[in-house]
């Protein structure tokens, strides 16, 4: 699904992202943690082409050049995102940026009854169909954060990139959210790469993780080896002093 | 026709009052003259609020495009020895492709509206520096007679003044906008404008080609400001560079919009409705100090009715049902959204 070599990306004399490789199946929901300004957000712009990569960075999706394309082009290639601080089309209701999800998302040409009806099922995924023709920025930010995820949905995408989607959530609201990240997986078939902090939500629902620092990769494996790794505990807590 | 045209039924109701009109003062050229404007202004409006209102493109070489719409119908027609009618269509194509060419390098280079806007004056500038000193084509500073069109036979067979009959062609083009514009902001088109508008990024990360849709705009709105200054042309009947002047256009286009309502289906025709009739009450009862009093008119209307008379209107209404016990107890929701 998305493969990426040597992902490097540079502002002027800071390197932020600098030559990561990685690797989302199938079906996989894999975890991206790191320390603040570790480059995890970055990493997320320069895939979805919102920034543009160094000039050896490769990334393929299901095998097309995605280092090629523009923002809107990779997202109709099946790969939607969220973004951290949440970005939904306030002045528009719930439902009408559902429809605005399914009707450009996707390559194929499809009509408006059928994005409506797209639109609909992913207000149903998330639980927002009872909320549909509120004005989105009237929402409370867990519900915005659910919408964005409706948004991408709707879409019917290969692949997800959340960005933090847990934050500022009541621990009530996290664990619902795992669970539906989880149905992202095993009811609709979206692999899922998934950017947090909060090391609950992320532990107990990726596959696998991967740690950034300083934008590089600095360890990936199931959450129970990155939970026993010295390198990632150092990472986040410095080195131990052994006196 | 509701599932086509949203509201359509209104937009026919509105177009009858058009029609009706001038039938109290038919033999009256200025009257006439001040329809005509009131509709032709809502007509640039109209094409503002599509590229500005639900596009944050602020084209303010609106009288630039309207100049270029008037000169190209009369120099084709001249040149290529066809019919005016012909040459329009030739004249909106080209002033179509200038804005999709702004549009399109604006989106590109990510220029925010304020960027948009000096690079649109600067053109502006150019087109009227152009009109004057491109005397062979143009006429220079004293332009020509402009009478395309041939209307006086019509005119004669219905036995009415040409201005009448300029008058209800013009309505007929400004209706056909309407149409256009309802139908654009209530399809895939208006959905894409207002994500764009509301946030590119965002917009672009759920697949929408935000370059393309703001070019599509810059198109659209540039081919109805061509119509409208060829109109504006043949209703002055003599075309000079001084009808196509940012201040001629582009300030009242702006003001119209601004007044009626960003945004609101109706905002062009409710805001040329109430400047024109501004401007006519004051040139007939005050015309010494009409620019002075035109002006303290226009801040207090930028003051209070930022949002635009009909959102102001709908505000009064909702909230005067709420105090006669008609609404329901809560603070009313204002419908910002086109009502088309």
């Amino acid at each position: 699904m998305l493969e990426a070599a040597n992902i490097r990306k540079k502002f002027g004399g800071l390197v932020a992202v600098d030559g990561v490789d990685l690797e989302i199946g199938n079906g996989e929901i894999v975890g991206l943690i790191g320390p603040n300004g570790a480059g995890k957000t970055t990493l997320f712009n320069t895939i979805t082409g919102v920034l543009e990569p160094e000039g050896e960075t490769e990334i393929t999706f299901n095998g097309e050049d995605l280092v090629a394309l523009g923002t809107h082009e990779i997202a109709r290639a099946g790969v939607l995102r969220t973004f951290q601080i949440v970005r939904v089309f306030g002045e528009m209701t719930v439902f009408e940026n559902a429809v605005a999800g399914a009707l450009f998302g996707t390559e194929e040409s499809i009509s408006q009854g059928e994005a409506e009806e797209r639109a609909l099922e992913a207000l149903s995924f998330v639980g927002l169909e009872e909320k549909k023709d509120m004005q989105a920025e009237n929402l409370p930010i867990a519900q915005q954060k659910q919408l964005e995820l409706a948004r991408a949905v709707a879409s019917e995408p290969d692949l997800v990139l959340l960005d933090e989607i847990a934050s500022g959530l009541t621990p009530g609201e996290i664990e619902e959210l795992s669970n539906t990240i989880r149905r992202l997986r095993d009811e609709l078939g979206i692999s899922v790469f998934w950017i947090e902090h909060i090391m609950d939500a992320i532990m107990g629902t990726a596959d696998r993780i991967i740690v950034l620092k300083s934008g590089e990769k600095i360890a990936e494996g199931t959450p129970e080896e990155i939970r026993n790794n010295q390198v990632v505990t150092e990472a986040y807590l410095g080195e131990e002093d052994d006196s | 026709m509701s599932d086509f045209l949203p509201g359509g039924r209104k937009l026919a109701l509105v177009g009858l009052l058009f029609v009706i009109a001038p039938l109290p003062v038919m033999g009256s050229g200025y009257f006439i003259g001040v329809l005509s404007r009131t509709l032709l202004f809502a007509l640039f409006a109209l094409a503002l609020n599509i590229v500005f209102g639900h596009n944050d493109q602020l084209f303010l070489f609106m009288g630039g495009l309207g100049g270029i719409g008037a000169y190209t119908t009369a120099l084709v027609a001249d040149t290529v020895g066809i019919s005016a009618w012909l040459a329009l269509p030739v004249a909106a194509l080209i002033a179509g492709l200038i804005g999709l060419s702004v549009s399109w390098i604006s989106a590109r280079r990510r220029f925010t509206v304020i960027l948009i806007s000096i690079l649109t004056l600067n053109l502006q500038l150019v087109f009227s520096e152009a009109f004057i000193g491109a005397r062979s084509l143009t006429g220079g500073s004293t332009g020509f007679p402009y009478e395309l069109f041939t209307l006086g036979g019509i005119a004669e067979a219905v036995g009415v003044p040409t201005a009448v009959v300029t008058y209800y062609i013009i309505l007929a083009f400004l209706m056909a906008a309407m149409v256009l514009y309802i139908w654009l902001i209530n399809s895939k088109y208006g959905i894409a404008f207002e994500a764009i508008r509301e946030d590119e990024m965002a917009a672009e990360s759920i697949g929408i080609d935000v370059v393309r849709y703001k070019a599509i705009a810059g198109f659209v709105a540039g081919v109805i400001i061509a119509i409208a200054g060829t109109l504006l042309a043949r209703e002055a009947t003599y075309i000079t560079p001084s009808i196509f002047t940012f201040l001629a256009v582009d300030v009242i286009a702006l003001v119209v919009l601004i007044v009626g309502g960003i945004r609101q289906t109706y905002g062009p025709i409710v805001g040329a409705v109430l400047v024109e009739a501004i401007e006519a009450i004051l040139g007939t009862h005050a015309a010494n100090w009409r620019t002075a009093i035109f002006g303290a008119l226009l801040i207090v209307l930028f003051l209070y009715f930022r949002s635009g008379v009909i959102v102001k209107a709908q505000e009064f209404f909702e909230n005067w049902d709420i105090s006669l016990g008609g609404g329901n107890g809560g603070t009313a929701a204002v419908e910002t959204e086109p009502d088309g």
